[in-house]
């Protein structure tokens, strides 16, 4: 039983769990860069939340089912058609064997999620069937998909009844983003305050993966450039490289660094940088922790009935 | 209590930041055998603690890092992890960059091998990519800079001197350390439990093996 990868495009890749209290190792949570439309991809197909499934970065691809199953197609939006025929997303899909699914360019955000009721028959490395690119160990060959791999399926997968998600829980993308930050150790540091990074219009650069995206804007002023003792960074967190332009720190990005660590963009929104392709705009608005951790807990409850239990990475 | 310590807190992180290097390790096991952790991350000088804030609030957390803090007294923090002795080649095929290390810290060339295993070397904490080692000694050591053109490949075992830190690359791929030797073992395996072979406040030792035992370990495919 198996998916045949016809166009993987520019980076497709088997993405689900993070890793978990791993970072001590220097192992990065990873998981699927926006863990909420995985979440939702999955509920369509009977799944759950952080099961393995396909992420897709900016399209297209194409894939063909050797066996009939329940596919869902979440996250950026973008054109899905089966066998040529336009089909919907956000809902499930029932695929016959044979059937072929393309994924076209996505019209914003960044990545789609394609989930299937038969598991991704990958070994599981370190408690997770995520790829980990940058190490090369984890989902199938510890790598982004080529055109012609034939990634090994289940057989037993379930059939799941024809959802889908309904239109207020169905996340908007566009080509401008609005993310919560709060200061980081070394926030002191800014020679404007927060509103150095507040007051301005951030543009996501090409150098962007699920390492980290570097943004283009004006140069930031520390009132010191000089390097801290390496000490743990997370995702969301924004760097401050001697070059002034802000580094913000993906899911599979570094677990450690040594560049003053200026901002971090807060947990309930960090689903988001997921969808920050090149040359999308962002906007930073401050919060304290404590608001930052009542949006988090508010952003679960919109979500707590159609994604009982849900975490956000 | 710790002296000087102080606390910085994000939304689902806190970093107990100025601590000496000496306690980081044993503050790390402490705080294991606390309730919350999801993630506690050794840093050269500090240690961060993370958590879900759907499980946890703030001033949880800080009370529980505070709590850390106030029952840690250095000599009551014992490190768990046994020492362990690395076998290093420092063959000139390996060590690159041997001379330019042996200029800044003012000894020959050939004293350098010496120089290195004499230290008394702890693992401070792992970084940067999966295993990788950033090592600490009591030692003066002058800062020694990052190379002006970083290689585009590094063995995997590839031991440099940086700052005033010892790494060791697990994977091959890209480096800017300058590099004085290689050691046979794999610092890193998906598969194996534990994954990673050394762990932070760990002390190894260094013992000098010649370019045909490097390469006649299983590591090295000979």
């Amino acid at each position: 039983m198996s998916l045949a990868v016809i166009k993987a495009g520019l980076q497709t890749s088997i993405q689900g769990a993070p890793f978990r209290g791993l970072r001590k190792l220097a192992v990065p949570g990873g998981g699927g860069a926006d863990s909420l439309s995985l979440a939702l991809a999955n509920r369509l197909v009977g799944r759950p939340h952080d099961a393995a499934a396909l992420e897709i970065t900016l399209g297209p691809a194409e894939f063909r089912l050797d066996r009939a199953m329940a596919v869902a197609v979440t996250g950026a939006p973008c054109q899905v058609a089966v066998n040529g025929e336009d089909v919907e997303q956000n809902e499930t899909l029932h695929l016959g064997a044979g059937d072929t699914i393309s994924i076209g360019r996505v019209w914003a955000g960044c990545r789609v999620y394609m989930a299937m009721s038969a598991s991704l028959a990958v070994a599981p490395v370190l408690g997770s069937q995520s790829t980990l690119i940058g190490a090369g160990f984890g989902g199938f060959e510890g790598r982004a998909f080529a055109d012609g791999d034939i990634i090994p399926t289940e057989a037993t997968g379930q059939t799941a009844p024809k959802l889908f998600t309904p239109p207020e829980l169905q996340p908007f993308f566009g080509h401008g983003f609005v993310l919560r930050f709060v200061a980081a150790p070394e926030s002191d540091r800014l020679a404007l305050g927060l509103s150095a990074l507040a007051r301005k219009r951030w543009r996501v650069s090409s150098r962007s993966s699920r390492m980290g995206l570097k943004l283009q804007g004006d140069a930031i002023d520390l009132n010191s450039a000089a390097p801290i003792r390496s000490g743990a960074v997370f995702p969301g967190i924004i760097q401050c490289p001697p070059d002034g332009l802000p580094y913000l720190i993906g899911c599979d990005g570094q677990t450690t660094g040594g560049y003053p660590r200026i901002g971090q963009v807060i947990r309930a929104d960090r689903h988001l940088i997921g969808q920050l392709a090149p040359n999308a705009t962002m906007l930073l608005v401050p919060v304290q922790p404590d608001q930052a951790q009542q949006i988090y807990i508010e952003k679960l409850k919109l979500w707590a009935e159609w994604l009982p239990g849900l975490t956000l990475n | 209590m710790i002296p000087s310590a102080s606390i910085f807190c994000a939304d689902d992180w806190l970093m107990i930041q100025s601590l000496a290097p000496a306690t980081i390790a044993g503050l790390a096991e402490a705080a294991a055998r606390q309730e919350g952790w999801d993630e506690i991350v050794p840093g050269l000088d500090s240690l961060s603690l993370a958590w879900d804030p759907a499980r946890l609030d703030l001033d949880t957390a800080r009370a529980s890092a505070t709590a850390l803090l106030t029952g840690a007294t250095i000599a009551a923090l014992p490190v768990t992890t046994a020492p362990i002795t690395l076998h290093i080649c420092y063959d000139s095929s390996w060590a690159h960059d041997a001379d330019i290390v042996a200029e800044l810290l003012g000894i020959p060339t050939d004293a350098l091998p010496r120089w290195h295993m004499a230290q008394e070397w702890r693992v401070a904490m792992l970084g940067f990519q999966p295993g990788f080692a950033y090592l600490v000694c009591d030692a003066r050591i002058p800062e020694i800079p990052r190379l002006a053109d970083p290689r585009s490949h590094v063995e995997a075992g590839s031991v440099g001197l940086l700052g005033q830190q010892c790494g060791l690359y697990p994977h091959a791929g890209p480096g800017g350390w300058p590099i004085i030797g290689r050691i046979a073992e794999t610092l890193f395996d998906p598969l194996a439990a534990p994954p990673a072979l050394l762990a932070a406040g760990q002390r190894v030792r260094f013992e000098r093996i010649d370019s045909t035992t490097l390469a006649s370990m299983p590591e090295h495919g000979a």
